[in-house]
């Protein structure tokens, strides 16, 4: 049985019908990449999957917890989901370490010391052992990312939800995050990726999936989808994709 | 074929035509009218002589064609508040000193002084203990008002009704419903306060009325990413609210809230109603006394010593902050 299994999931803004039957199951240990235009719905799918966003119809379910349910536990949901955005969204009145060790401190009750040594660890895994007292308005955005990273990595989540986590960043600081995911995927951390980075996608993935108008369109290996995609849609967004030189 | 050709005219190059000098002449008018204030008036005439000398190198001549109206600017400038001044001084000395003596007759200032600020003691320590009850009170209503879901209309809807019934009424009349009204409830604890306790609760019921509205602001200005950002690592509503939301609205709504305490602290003279022996009460009883407004004059330098220092502290914190913004964005 897959880990997170999406049937059908329907969601609309006021006038806008964002998702309109999304489908789509990931195993535990998979790499999944969303890739399609802009507001096709893949950031919203990823919101739903960890209930910052509710959905109209259809089921999510992730492990043993279904999300589409009214009374979902939502609370232990986001402890096993981890989510890092693209604007980062870290706390501007916390240091890196406190903006990692908040969530254990609170939320998983270990002890503040404790707590602050496991988030100097992540930090360090994030190679930024050396900022862990900086305020976020002192770091790099790259560096705000890799912090905003370790935040979601320290309630060691089960999966992990990553938002086009570079498209805020300028080019030079792309590298820095992308090394950390690929790390993450290496370990074997089930993800899915909403990413613009075509090279990357095809690169760490074990599954692309090419979302237009809020559902699934096409989906396939990294290899098979992006050089023999099936549907002429699928064709037509990776030859833009070419054609501006961005794969 | 074309016919009628128009001639294109040749485009005048702006650096040729400001070639040609734009005609100045050194006016004598206004220099000499700026004479009315000798100090600045006497340099204004001064520097348009020289001007007027210097009438063949075009670069000296207005160098101090400037300086002369620039003089002249300043005696404008200056003949204004020795007019508005004068006539400060002349509404004071006239009738043979009849307002200086009335309002600030040193020898009854002085007299009664010490008891004046004895009594304004009681302003501030009934501002202070409203504004501490009045910030957590408000605080309160501001959180119960921004509580999502439906679950929380009816707490919502008693928040605003709150809210809306003490910034609509005067007050005045809060404070003289609560001071009257109260003992005469008969209930215990409620109908047997102090004067200085049930004066406190009135204050306390209106700016927690302000204050909420402030408050809320505060909390609406944090950008909701923050929220989704809490809500992700697994934090539950009020842990957002308490670690995430509440730290960075109170930063942003620390001038505002220094502006309802100045507001406060005036509005605690409104307790002499109740017959609160604070400071304005006190000065009142001395102006009877005494037969002369100078304790007015006393207990208004009293409130002006912690009013204006609050009030520039205020606006530094504000524009600090503007300048904060401006370096990030």
């Amino acid at each position: 049985m897959s880990y997170i299994s999406i049937q059908n999931v329907h969601k609309r803004y006021n006038a806008t019908n964002v998702l309109r039957g999304f489908t789509m199951d990931v195993d535990r240990h998979e790499v999944a990449c969303l890739i399609g235009p802009s507001g096709c719905g893949k950031s919203t799918m990823l919101r739903c999957i960890n209930g910052l966003e509710s959905i109209d119809a259809g089921d999510i379910r992730v492990g043993n917890i279904t999300v589409s349910e009214d009374l979902a536990d939502t609370d232990t949901l986001r402890r096993r989901v981890g989510i890092v955005f693209q604007q980062f969204n870290l706390f501007p009145h916390m240091t890196a370490l406190e903006n990692v060790s908040l969530g254990p401190r609170q939320v998983l009750k270990i002890p503040s010391k404790e707590a602050e040594a496991q988030a100097f660890t992540l930090l360090e895994r994030v190679g930024l052992a050396d900022k862990a007292r900086r305020y976020p308005d002192a770091l790099s955005g790259g560096q705000q990312q890799r912090v905003a990273i370790a935040r979601a990595l320290a309630m060691k989540p089960e999966a992990l939800l990553l938002d086009e986590i570079t498209s805020a960043l300028d080019p030079e600081l792309v590298g820095e995050v992308l090394n950390i995911v690929r790390e993450l995927a290496r370990e074997g951390m089930t993800m899915i990726l909403a990413t613009h980075e075509m090279a990357f996608a095809r690169e760490v993935a074990t599954r692309i999936c090419f979302v237009s108008d809020g559902v699934v369109h096409e989906s396939g290996e990294p290899h098979r989808l992006f050089n023999n995609p099936e549907k002429p849609k699928t064709r037509a967004f990776l030859k833009r994709l070419t054609d501006a030189r961005r794969i | 074929m074309i016919k009628n050709v128009v001639p294109i005219p040749k485009p005048t190059l702006v650096a040729e035509a400001s070639l040609d000098p734009i005609p100045f002449d050194v006016g004598m008018a206004l220099p000499i009218a700026s004479l009315a204030f000798p100090p600045t008036g006497i340099p204004a005439v001064l520097f348009a002589l020289r001007a007027k000398a210097a009438s063949d190198d075009r670069k000296q001549m207005l160098r101090y064609a400037m300086r002369s109206r620039l003089w002249a600017q300043y005696s404008f400038g200056s003949l204004f508040a020795v007019a508005v001044v004068g006539f400060v001084v002349a509404a004071l000395i006239a009738n043979n000193y009849a307002v200086a003596d009335g309002y600030f007759n040193w020898e009854v200032l002085v007299a009664g002084f010490p008891q004046i600020v004895k009594a304004f003691a009681t302003n501030i320590w009934v501002s202070v203990a409203a504004e501490i009850a009045a910030v957590a009170w408000g605080l309160t209503l501001a959180v119960a008002r921004s509580l999502p879901g439906r679950a929380a209309a009816p707490i919502r809807l008693m928040a605003i009704f709150y809210i809306d019934l003490f910034r609509g009424l005067p007050s005045l009349l809060t404070i003289l419903i609560i001071g009257f009204g109260l003992p005469q409830t008969g209930l215990p604890i409620v109908s047997n306060l102090s004067l200085f306790t049930s004066g406190a609760l009135a204050l306390t019921i209106v700016y927690g009325a302000y204050l909420a509205e402030t408050f809320r602001a505060g909390i609406e200005g944090v950008h909701w990413s923050q929220v989704a950002a809490g809500r992700a690592i697994g934090l539950t509503y009020f842990q957002v609210m308490r670690f995430v939301v509440l730290p960075q609205a109170l930063r942003n709504v620390i001038p505002p809230l220094l502006n309802w305490y100045i507001s406060l602290l005036k509005d605690t003279s409104l307790l002499s109603v109740l017959g609160l022996l604070e400071g304005v009460t006190t000065a009142r009883i001395l102006v009877t006394a005494q037969s002369n407004l100078s304790a007015l004059t006393g207990v208004s330098l009293c409130f002006l010593a912690v009013t204006i220092p609050l009030a520039r502290f205020t606006d530094h914190l504000i524009k600090r902050n503007a300048a904060k913004l401006r370096g990030v964005g």
